[in-house]
């Protein structure tokens, strides 16, 4: 994993949902032949030539379509002029509890990076911990893409699958929602503690959560306010 | 089975001591549900601690895994306390909105078995007073 990747997914998650554009890259990943964290110089035409062929499938003609096409060569020049950004980006496949433990150390990890002060490691792991053990629950397979950014420290979580996903959303984002295995707070509990929170889920094609959380000052406001609210 | 790892309990001072260094998985949860409830019987114990100071991030899974726990053990006549609880993990699980209900907490190890002991001490001397009682209605 590495964050061609990730600017790849962002691309293409502004012109389709992001379910769709995992697939569309994974797909052409194999079709191409490649291997997206050791991309050559070689490699780029013939990725970009499958990726292209997904575009024009999925992308509305015309203005989008340009635009996704114009933005992705871009990143792909970048990394043809060779300097490799350094940038903070992990990827981890969830596929049995033991991967739960793995992401979130690896979230850990990151968080030391960015100089994240305890408190704020703690809740990022807790956070990819509820996630991981969602999709280890519900979905028996997915990944966590992991990144972070140090000009504002941020780090972004993007927990994906192609499980059975949530019918209600609203549901079980509710106070009253009761799970069988869990507290029936998994999710609800990762939203109060990260900055920002959103899910989006596909009946039958599978669900991914996105989280992000920075550390700033306005960070223990946004504690005493979760505190005063939930008594 | 015994391939599997299992969480040790151990029993002291008539109380039983569980500590949790590593990460819960299914498997042993339910385990250690079960060798609990078989130790408790087997044991006669007052009390049960439950030592968390090995975890370093608690979820709403293994919340609810301590909360079982917890409960069954009630539900046998046996209190539990939860010891070592890391403060940030404490900040984490209020922030989330986790609620250990039920369950008393203890700063260390030493403080959770003190509290035990005074439980029992007291339980002790409410049944000698009730002792008392039935002996003064006999002799009445």
């Amino acid at each position: 994993m590495n964050s061609l990747e990730n600017r790849t997914l962002e691309i293409l998650h502004r012109y389709m949902s992001p379910i769709l554009a995992r697939s569309i890259l994974s797909l052409s990943v194999s079709w191409a032949g490649v291997e997206i964290s050791k991309l050559m110089a070689g490699d780029v035409a013939r990725f970009m030539e499958e990726l292209t062929k997904g575009i024009i499938l999925y992308v509305p003609e015309g203005r989008p379509q340009q635009e996704c096409l114009e933005n992705l060569s871009e990143i792909f020049e970048e990394t043809d002029s060779g300097e490799p950004e350094e940038a903070l980006s992990r990827f981890v496949a969830v596929r049995e509890e033991n991967d739960i433990v793995t992401a979130r150390s690896v979230g850990r990890e990151v968080c030391i990076e960015l100089g994240f002060p305890l408190t704020l490691q703690v809740r990022v792991a807790t956070a990819i911990s509820e996630l991981a053990r969602n999709i280890v629950q519900y979905a028996i397979r997915g990944e966590i893409i992991i990144s972070g950014t140090l000009e504002p420290p941020c780090i972004e979580i993007v927990a994906s699958d192609s499980g059975p996903g949530i019918a209600d959303i609203d549901a079980v984002m509710s106070d009253s929602y009761q799970s069988t295995r869990g507290m029936g707070i998994g999710l609800k509990g990762t939203r109060n503690m990260m900055d920002e929170f959103s899910i989006s889920s596909v009946p039958g094609e599978g669900t991914v959560v996105r989280i992000k959380k920075c550390d700033n000052v306005s960070h223990s406001s946004t504690f005493e306010t979760s505190m005063t609210s939930s008594t | 089975m015994s391939d599997i790892a299992r969480i040790p309990i151990i029993k002291l001072y008539g109380n039983l001591i569980v500590s949790i260094q590593v990460s819960l998985s299914d498997q042993l949860v339910v385990r250690l549900k079960d060798d609990i409830t078989t130790e408790i019987v087997r044991h006669e114990v007052r009390g049960l601690i439950v030592d968390v100071s090995g975890i370093d991030v608690m979820d709403s899974y293994i919340s609810r895994a301590l909360r079982d726990v917890s409960l069954i053990a009630r539900l046998m006549g046996v209190n539990t306390v939860i010891s070592g609880m890391h403060p940030v993990i404490a900040v984490t699980l209020v922030e989330m909105g986790l609620d250990l209900e039920g369950m008393f907490a203890a700063m260390d190890l030493e403080a959770a078995l003190d509290h035990l002991n005074q439980q029992a001490t007291e339980l002790h001397e409410l049944d000698l007073i009730e002792d008392d009682v039935e002996l003064d209605n006999e002799f009445a």
